[in-house]
C-alpha cells in the first residue's frame, strides 16, 4: 500500500526536460530522501508533488484521493528558500495558514500555540518574522507545513542553508515527526539522508536513477575499500598493477602515494597487499580498512 | 468564504502595519483641502507675488461645484499616481519574494486570494478618496456656498467607480509582470490614453470608463446627472469582472505553469 503514487511525471521548460518521466511510491510511515545533484529536477519534482506546478504530463494519486483532486488539504510544503510576511509575528502567521488550511479560530489557536512551543519559538511568538534568524524562519517554516497534520510532509532542502547548530535543532525536529507522519525531503547533503531517512531516491538530469530501502541498498552495493598511504611519491605503476589482481575491483590514485582500493575479499586483500608492500620496502603510512558510503554510491550514480 | 475573509484580513493588516492605512488617505485629505483654500486666497496670493490688485481681481472666483469638481481632477493624476504606486506590487512583489507560496500550499484558490487583494484596495481607495472629498466639502462649505451632501455623495460614488477599474488594472498587471515599475507606469499609461480618447474622441468614446470622471464632475457642476452616465457606468462594471476574472487566471497560470 503506497500513500502517494507517482507514474511519467514529467515537467518541460521549453524543450528541456526538468523532470523527465519519473515514476515513483511513497510508503505510508516512511521518510524518503531526494537526492541529486543541484539542477537534477529536486525541487521541480516536490513542487509538482505538492501542487505548486502542474506537470507538463504524468499522473500524481494520492491513496485517499483517488479523483486526483487538490492534494494540498493532505500535504504540508516547506520550500527551499521560506518567505514569510516579515510585519506578521510567528503567531499571527501560523494562525493564518492554519485558518488557510480550514481549521476553526479556536482549534488554529490552540495548534498554533502548541506548535510554537516544540519548535521552540514560544517566547518569540510575538515578535515580528523580520527579526528572526534563519534557523527560527526555518523552524517557523516547519511549523506552518506540520499545521494541518498533513499525511505527507514535504521538505525542499530543510537544513541547507542553515548553520551547524540551526542544523542540528532542524534535524531533531524531524527525526520526531518521522514517528507521526511520512516525509519526503530533498538535500544535497549525503549525511543528513543517511541519518534519518527509510527510504532514499536519487535524481540526476531529471531521472531517478537509484531507488530502494537505504539500509538494504548500503547492504547490497556495499563494498569493501582500502585506503593506503605510502611516504615517497606517486606510485602510477605499482597502482596500475594492482588493478590485475583478481580480489581487487577498482584501484585509483587519488593523491600521489594515495591508493584506494575497492576489493572484494578483505583478508586476502589484507595478506598480500601487506607482504607486498614489505617485499618492496614501501614506506606506509596509513593502511586503513572501511567500506563505501553513501557518497560513493551517490558519485557512482550521477556520474554514471 | 472564510479564506477570502482571512486573506482580506491579512491585506488590511499588512496595509496598516507598512501605513498605507496613513499616507494614502492623508494624500487624498491634503489633495482634497488644498484646493478650495487655494482657490479662495488665490488673489491674496497674486499679489504676494507681486501681482497688482487689479490684475488679481481679473481671476475669476470658481463656483462651490467647480471646487469639487477641480478636486476629483486632482484624484484623477495625483491621485491615482499614488494608488498605482502603492497597489504595482500586491502580487507581483509577493510572488517576486516568494511568501505569496506560503498562501498557494494551503488549499487556497486563486480566485479568494484575488478577491482578498482586490477588496483591501478597494476598502482603502473608497476610505481616501471619500476621505479628500469629505475635506474638499467641509472648506467649499465653509468658504464659498454650501453643496447639498447628496450631489456630492453621488458624484463620489461614479468617480470612485473609474478609480477602482485603474486599481482592477493594476491588478491584472501586477499578476502578469514581473516589474513593479512597469506595472505602474502601464496602468497610468492606459488611464491616460482612455481619459485622453475620451475627450478627443468624444462620441466614439462614450462607454469608455474614463468618461466617469467627466460624468461625476457634470453632477457637481449642473443639479442632475447626465443622460450618458449608465452607458459607461454599466461598461465600467464589467469591464472590472472582466478584469477580475482575468486577474484570478493570471495567477494560476503563473504559479502552475512557469
Amino acid at each position: 500500500m503506497s500513500l502517494l503514487e507517482v507514474s511519467g511525471l514529467t515537467k518541460r521548460f521549453g524543450s528541456r526536460a526538468a523532470v523527465d518521466g519519473i515514476s515513483l511510491r511513497i510508503a505510508p510511515g516512511r521518510c524518503t530522501a531526494l537526492l541529486g545533484p543541484n539542477g537534477a529536477g529536486k525541487t521541480t519534482t516536490l513542487k509538482m508533488l505538492s501542487g505548486l506546478l502542474a506537470p507538463t504530463s504524468g499522473v500524481v494519486r494520492f491513496q485517499e484521493r483517488p479523483d486526483h483532486g487538490d492534494l494540498r488539504d493532505s500535504i504540508g510544503y516547506l520550500p527551499q528558500y521560506p518567505a514569510f510576511f516579515n510585519w506578521m509575528s510567528g503567531k499571527e502567521f501560523l494562525m493564518l495558514t492554519a485558518g488557510l488550511a480550514r481549521m476553526s479560530t479556536k482549534a488554529a489557536a490552540d495548534r498554533s500555540g502548541e506548535l510554537l512551543e516544540r519548535v521552540g519559538l514560544a517566547a518569540a511568538a510575538k515578535r515580528r518574522i523580520g527579526g528572526y534568524s534563519g534557523g527560527m524562519k526555518q523552524r517557523l517554516g516547519l511549523a506552518q507545513a506540520i499545521i494541518h497534520s498533513p499525511k505527507l510532509l514535504i521538505l525542499d532542502e530543510p537544513v541547507s542553508a542553515l548553520d551547524p547548530q540551526g542544523r542540528r535543532e532542524v534535524m531533531s525536529l524531524l527525526e520526531e515527526m518521522k514517528r507521526e507522519t511520512t516525509i519526503l525531503f530533498s538535500t544535497h547533503v549525503l549525511h543528513d539522508a543517511e541519518e534519518i531517512s527509510d527510504d532514499v531516491l536519487i535524481m540526476n538530469q531529471g531521472r531517478i536513477v537509484v531507488e530502494g530501502d537505504l539500509r538494504q541498498l548500503m547492504r547490497e552495493r556495499q563494498q569493501a575499500l582500502i585506503r593506503i598511504k605510502i611516504g615517497g611519491g606517486p606510485m602510477t605503476e605499482w597502482v596500475q598493477s594492482l588493478s590485475g589482481r583478481p580480489f581487487v575491483r577498482d584501484a585509483k590514485e587519488i593523491a600521489p602515494g594515495e591508493i584506494e582500493l575497492q576489493v572484494t575479499d578483505i583478508s586476502e586483500a589484507r595478506r598480500a597487499l601487506l607482504s607486498e608492500m614489505a617485499e618492496r620496502g614501501m614506506e606506509l603510512e596509513r593502511f586503513e580498512i572501511g567500506q563505501t558510503t553513501l557518497e560513493d554510491l551517490f558519485m557512482k550514480a550521477v556520474q554514471a | 468564504m472564510k479564506t477570502w475573509y482571512l486573506l482580506f484580513r491579512k491585506e488590511m493588516l499588512e496595509s496598516a502595519r507598512n501605513y498605507k492605512w496613513l499616507w494614502i488617505p492623508l494624500v487624498f485629505l491634503a489633495l482634497g483641502i488644498m484646493n478650495p483654500i487655494t482657490s479662495y486666497y488665490m488673489p491674496e496670493i497674486l499679489q504676494a507675488g507681486g501681482v497688482s490688485e487689479e490684475a488679481a481681481k481679473l481671476i475669476p472666483i470658481p463656483t462651490a461645484g467647480e471646487n469639487l469638481a477641480k478636486s476629483l481632477s486632482q484624484y484623477n493624476t495625483l491621485g491615482l499616481l499614488v494608488l498605482a504606486l502603492a497597489f504595482m506590487g500586491i502580487v507581483a512583489s509577493e510572488r517576486q519574494s516568494g511568501s505569496a507560496i506560503m498562501v498557494l500550499v494551503k488549499p487556497v484558490s486563486h480566485t479568494s486570494y484575488i478577491m482578498a487583494k482586490w477588496s483591501g484596495m478597494t476598502v482603502l481607495t473608497l476610505a481616501s478618496v471619500g476621505l479628500g472629498q469629505l475635506g474638499t466639502w467641509y472648506y467649499t462649505n465653509l468658504l464659498f456656498e454650501t453643496t447639498p451632501f447628496s450631489k456630492v455623495a453621488l458624484s463620489y460614488l461614479v468617480f470612485v467607480l473609474w478609480m477602482l477599474f485603474v486599481n482592477s488594472l493594476v491588478l491584472l498587471l501586477s499578476c502578469l509582470l514581473k516589474s513593479t515599475g512597469g506595472v505602474a507606469f502601464l496602468s497610468l499609461a492606459i488611464a491616460a490614453v482612455l481619459s485622453l480618447a475620451a475627450s478627443l474622441l468624444g462620441d466614439a468614446m462614450r462607454w469608455s470608463p474614463s468618461r466617469l470622471s467627466a460624468e461625476a464632475s457634470g453632477i457637481l457642476m449642473q443639479d442632475q446627472a447626465g443622460s450618458g452616465i449608465w452607458l459607461p457606468l454599466v461598461v465600467t462594471c464589467l469591464l472590472i469582472a472582466v478584469l477580475l476574472a482575468g486577474s484570478a487566471a493570471a495567477s494560476k497560470r503563473m504559479w502552475t505553469r512557469v
